[in-house]
C-alpha cells in the first residue's frame, strides 16, 4: 500500500530537502557527534564495570540498564540544540547490545529481563549458545563479542554507528597501574571483527573517491564493467567480497552498502519499499551465487558456447525470476541491484556483518533465524525465548483502538517518529528524565526511584502497545541470530513445492523475498532447516557507519576505533585487487594530492556539560 | 426463521437462490479473468476452451493471473499437481501423439491409394514408440550437481579459503 502524495510535495521531500547545502551538513555532523559520544559514553560505562577489577561484583550495570542509559544519554544530549525550533529530532537507533550470534536487535527494556529469565531454560545448559546466555542473565561475560549499535536523527538526517566491542580478561599494567587487556581477541570473532572493520575503511575511501573518481587506482578501476572511472556498485561489492574472503569470512544476510536519505535511513526495511533504492545488498542468494562460481563444471559449462541444456534452462528460470520481481512490484526502482554509481552529494551507510568461518567444518549457508515469544519453547531447547522491544509506526494504517490505553500509547507514538520506538520513551518520568542534566560520573549514575516509575508505565503501554500491533498499526523490529547449515543439508531437501511459498513475515527488502532461487528454496523452507541439528550459531561482528560525500571533503560522521585483536589472516600482498587497496589507502593518507576525508570528532567533555551546542570543528 | 429440517422451511427457494449465487459468482469470476470472450482485450486473456490449468502446470507454463489494484498481474501461486494427475496426463499425451501418428498413416494409405484403408490396423502395440526421453537434467537439478560437485572437492579441513602470510593482522592497543 503507498500513500499519494503530490508530485510537487514528493520532489520537495526527496529531492530539495535532500540537497546536502551547509545547514544540512550541519545537521548530519551534528547527529554524528551525538552519536559518537554516546557511543564513547557507553563505551566507557562498560569499560568502568567490566574491565575494572577494583569494580565491585555487585555494581555492575546490567546490559538492560547500559541501554536505557545510552538512550537517556542521548536524548539528554539532542534535547539542548534546536530548542525553539519545531523540526523533528530523536533517537534513530534505540541502543541494542547484541552478544555473539545475536545479529541485531538486543535492546531489552528494564522490565524484560524478569520475563526472559522466567521464559527460558536455565541459562547455563549446555544447549543454549553464549550469546543467548550472556543475554538471558542480562549481564556480559568475558570473551563475548559485543555489537552496540547507536544512531540518531535531527530534521530526519540520520546517522548511525556500530561497533564491535570485545570483553577482556584484565590486568594491571606494572608501568602505568591502569588496567588493561590481558592479551589480543584471537580465533574465529578475531578474524570476523578484523575484517568488518578493514571493510568499512576501505569502502569509506572508496566512496570518499566517488568526489574525485580520476584518482581510483587502475586495479580498482578494472574491476568497473567497462572499465569506467566511477565508483559503481560492481566495484563495491568486488572489493568487500575480496577482502570478506582473505580472511575466511562471510557476509551475513541484511548486510548492506545504501544511500540514505531525509527520514529514510533504512530503519524501515522490509516494511516500507523505499523508491529509487541505490546501493549494495547481500543476501543469500549472494553465497548461492559465490558457491556456484567455484564450481568447475558450471565454468566450463558457462564457457561452452553450446552450453548445456540445464545451464539454459537455468539462464531461463533467472531471467523469469527478475520479471517476477520486477513484475511484483509497481516501482522497480524499490529492487536493490549493483547498477548504480556514486556521486558526491550523496550520504551513505555502510553496515556490514561479518561471521568466521575458521570454525565450521563443512561448507555451509550462513543465515539469520528471527527470534519470537515462542523460539525458546522448542524441544531441542537451542533457542532461547525474546521479546521484541522496538516498534515502528505504520503511518498508513488507521483504526480506531477499543482499549483506552492503547489509544494513550497510539498518540504517544504519533508524536515520536517514524523510527523505532522503545515503550521507555513513551513514559512520561523518562521524558521528565531528559530535561534533568547530564550526570558523567557514573558512581552517581542513580535513577532507581525513576526506573521503578518507568517499569511501572512499561507495563501499561505493554499492554497497548499489544492491542496497536494486533491491528498492525504498528510492527516490531525482530532479534535475529546467525546460522550456518551445512549446503549438504540444503541439496538434499525434499521440496516438492518449490519457491511457491513466501514467508510474509521476513523482513527483506523488495525483490529477495527468495533466499535462494537457483536451488528453487524458499524462505519458509530454509526457515525449516534452521531446525536441523547439523545447524549451529556463529558469533557474528558488525560495524557500521554514515558517510556524507560533498564535492570538495567527505566527512565520516561515525567513527570508532578497531579493538585489540590479533588474526591469523592477512590481504594476500599479490593479488591486483589488494594492490588496489593499499593504492587507496595511501591515497586517503595524502592530505594535499589524495582523498580528503573528515573524521567528525564526537563532543567535548565541557560542551556535553555546557547547554549550548557545540559546532566548532 | 424455520430450522434447516423444519416442515415448512422453503426448500426450493433457498436451493434456487444458492445455485443463483453460486451461478453469479463463476460468472464473476470468469469475467475477471477474461474467460468469457475469445478475443478479450485484457492482457493474458486466455478463451475457456482449450484452458486446462493442470496442464499448464504439467508443461511448466502456468501463469497465474491476479487482479491486482485493477491490474493484472503475476504472481506467485500455491496451485500444485498431483503425481497421480500428472501420470494420467502423460498418459493422455501419449495417446494423442499416438493418434495424430494414426491419423497421418492414415492419410498417407488413403493417398496412395490403398484399398484397404478401412482394415488399416489400429494396434497401439505394433507403432512405433511416440515417447521422447527427457535426458536433459532440469535446472534445479543442474545446480544441485554443481553444489554437490562443490561440497565433494572442499571435504578436506584444508577447504579455508583465507590467505594466511607471515604477519597476519593486529588491531587496536590493549589499554582501555
Amino acid at each position: 500500500m503507498s500513500i499519494a502524495i503530490s508530485e510537487n510535495d514528493t520532489n520537495i521531500l526527496l529531492k530539495t530537502k535532500n540537497v546536502l547545502d551547509e545547514p544540512v551538513l550541519d545537521k548530519y555532523q551534528l547527529a554524528g557527534k551525538i552519536t559518537q559520544t554516546t557511543l564513547q559514553y557507553i563505551t566507557s560505562l562498560i569499560n568502568s564495570c567490566y574491565h575494572d577489577s577494583n569494580k565491585d561484583e555487585n555494581q555492575l550495570f546490567s546490559i538492560s540498564q547500559l541501554c536505557f542509559l545510552a538512550d537517556l544519554f542521548m536524548n539528554q544530549l539532542l534535547a539542548k540544540d534546536f530548542k525553539g525550533k519545531t523540526l523533528e529530532k530523536g533517537i534513530a537507533f534505540p541502543c541494542s547490545i547484541d552478544i555473539d550470534e545475536i545479529a541485531n536487535g538486543w535492546s531489552p527494556e528494564l522490565d524484560d529481563p524478569l520475563f526472559i529469565k522466567e521464559k527460558n531454560n536455565d541459562p547455563d545448559s549446555e544447549n543454549i549458545p553464549s550469546g543467548a546466555r550472556s543475554s538471558i542473565k542480562n549481564f556480559l561475560s568475558i570473551g563475548d563479542l559485543i555489537k552496540i549499535t547507536l544512531g540518531c536523527q535531527i530534521d530526519g538526517y540520520t546517522s548511525q554507528i556500530t561497533h564491535t566491542l570485545c570483553v577482556y580478561p584484565t590486568e594491571i599494567n606494572p608501568e602505568s597501574g591502569l588496567s588493561q587487556a590481558t592479551g589480543p581477541l584471537l580465533g574465529a570473532k578475531a578474524d570476523a571483527a578484523a575484517v568488518a572493520q578493514i571493510a568499512k575503511d576501505v569502502v569509506v575511501n572508496l566512496l570518499a573517491s566517488a568526489a574525485s573518481p580520476e584518482k581510483l587506482p587502475e586495479n580498482l578501476k578494472s574491476v568497473n564493467p567497462n572499465g569506467e572511472t566511477k565508483v559503481t556498485g560492481h566495484l563495491l561489492r568486488k572489493v568487500v567480497d575480496h577482502l570478506i574472503e582473505s580472511y575466511n569470512c562471510a557476509l551475513v544476510p541484511g548486510s548492506k552498502i545504501r544511500r540514505i536519505r531525509r527520514f529514510l535511513a533504512g530503519q524501515n526495511e522490509g516494511i516500507v519499499a523505499e523508491r529509487e533504492f541505490k546501493g549494495c545488498v547481500w543476501y543469500e542468494s549472494n553465497q548461492e551465487n559465490l558457491l556456484l562460481a567455484k564450481s568447475q563444471q558450471y565454468q566450463n559449462d558457462l564457457n561452452n558456447n553450446e552450453g548445456s541444456n540445464a545451464l539454459a534452462l537455468l539462464q531461463d528460470s533467472e531471467n523469469a525470476h527478475e520479471d517476477k520481481q520486477k513484475s511484483a512490484f509497481i516501482y522497480d526502482s524499490a529492487i536493490a541491484t549493483d547498477d548504480f554509481v556514486v556521486y558526491p552529494g550523496e550520504v551513505y551507510l555502510i553496515d556490514l556483518k561479518v561471521v568466521s568461518l575458521s570454525d565450521v567444518q563443512e561448507l555451509g549457508l550462513v543465515t539469520v533465524e528471527t527470534l519470537t515469544e515462542y523460539s525458546g519453547s522448542t524441544s531441542t531447547g537451542r533457542n532461547m525465548t525474546v521479546r521484541n522491544s522496538q516498534f515502528i509506526r505504520d503511518y498508513t494504517q488507521m483504526k480506531d483502538l477499543k482499549l483506552r490505553t492503547s489509544r494513550e500509547c497510539l498518540s504517544k507514538m504519533d508524536k515520536q517518529s517514524v523510527y523505532p520506538v522503545k515503550l521507555t520513551y513513551l513514559s512520561d518520568e523518562y521524558q521528565k528524565l531528559i530535561q534533568s542534566p547530564i550526570e558523567l560520573n557514573f558512581q552517581n549514575i542513580n535513577y532507581i526511584e525513576s526506573q521503578n516509575v518507568i517499569v511501572k508505565d512499561n507495563l501499561k503501554s505493554r499492554m497497548g502497545m499489544n492491542e496497536i500491533i494486533d491491528n498492525f498499526l504498528a510492527t516490531s523490529k525482530p532479534v535475529q541470530i546467525v546460522k550456518y547449515i551445512p549446503w549438504d543439508v540444503i541439496v538434499n531437501v525434499a521440496n516438492p513445492d518449490g519457491v511457491k511459498s513466501i514467508d510474509a513475515v521476513n523482513p527483506t527488502l523488495p525483490g529477495f523475498e527468495i533466499p535462494l532461487p537457483k536451488l528453487n528454496i524458499s524462505a519458509l523452507k530454509l526457515k525449516s532447516l534452521l531446525k536441523n541439528s547439523r545447524t549451529i550459531p556463529l558469533p557474528v561482528a558488525r560495524e557500521a557507519c554514515t558517510v556524507a560525500i560533498t564535492d570538495s571533503l567527505t566527512y565520516k560522521l561515525t567513527h570508532a576505533e578497531p579493538i585489540y585483536l590479533q588474526s591469523k589472516y592477512e590481504l594476500n600482498p599479490n593479488s591486483p585487487l589488494t594492490q588496489g587497496i593499499y593504492q587507496l589507502v595511501e591515497l586517503s593518507k595524502d592530505s594535499r594530492f589524495g582523498i580528503k576525508i573528515r573524521n567528525v570528532k564526537p563532543l567535548s567533555e565541557k560542551a556535553v556539560k555546557s547547554k549550548v551546542p557545540d559546532l566548532s570543528e | 426463521m424455520p430450522s434447516k429440517n423444519s416442515i415448512n422451511r422453503p426448500k426450493q427457494l433457498a436451493n434456487n437462490a444458492k445455485r443463483q449465487q453460486r451461478a453469479h459468482k463463476k460468472a464473476i469470476f470468469r469475467k475477471e479473468y477474461g474467460l468469457n470472450s475469445l478475443n478479450s482485450a485484457v492482457r493474458g486473456a486466455r478463451a475457456r476452451v482449450d484452458y486446462s490449468t493442470q496442464l499448464e502446470i504439467y508443461k511448466n507454463e502456468y501463469k497465474p493471473l491476479e487482479v491486482h489494484h485493477g491490474r493484472l498481474t503475476n504472481l506467485l501461486s500455491s496451485k500444485s499437481l498431483s503425481t497421480k494427475r500428472a501420470q494420467k496426463i502423460a498418459r493422455n499425451l501419449k495417446y494423442i501423439e499416438k493418434r495424430k501418428y494414426l491419423k497421418e498413416q492414415l492419410k498417407l494409405e488413403k493417398n496412395n491409394g490403398n484399398p484397404n484403408v478401412n482394415t488399416f490396423s489400429t494396434d497401439i502395440s505394433v507403432l512405433p514408440s511416440t515417447k521422447v526421453k527427457d535426458n536433459t537434467l532440469k535446472p534445479v537439478e543442474a545446480v544441485k550437481c554443481y553444489i554437490n560437485e562443490v561440497i565433494s572437492n572442499n571435504k578436506q579441513p584444508s577447504f579455508n579459503s583465507g590467505f594466511i602470510g607471515n604477519q597476519g593482522t593486529l588491531l587496536g592497543k590493549a589499554t582501555f
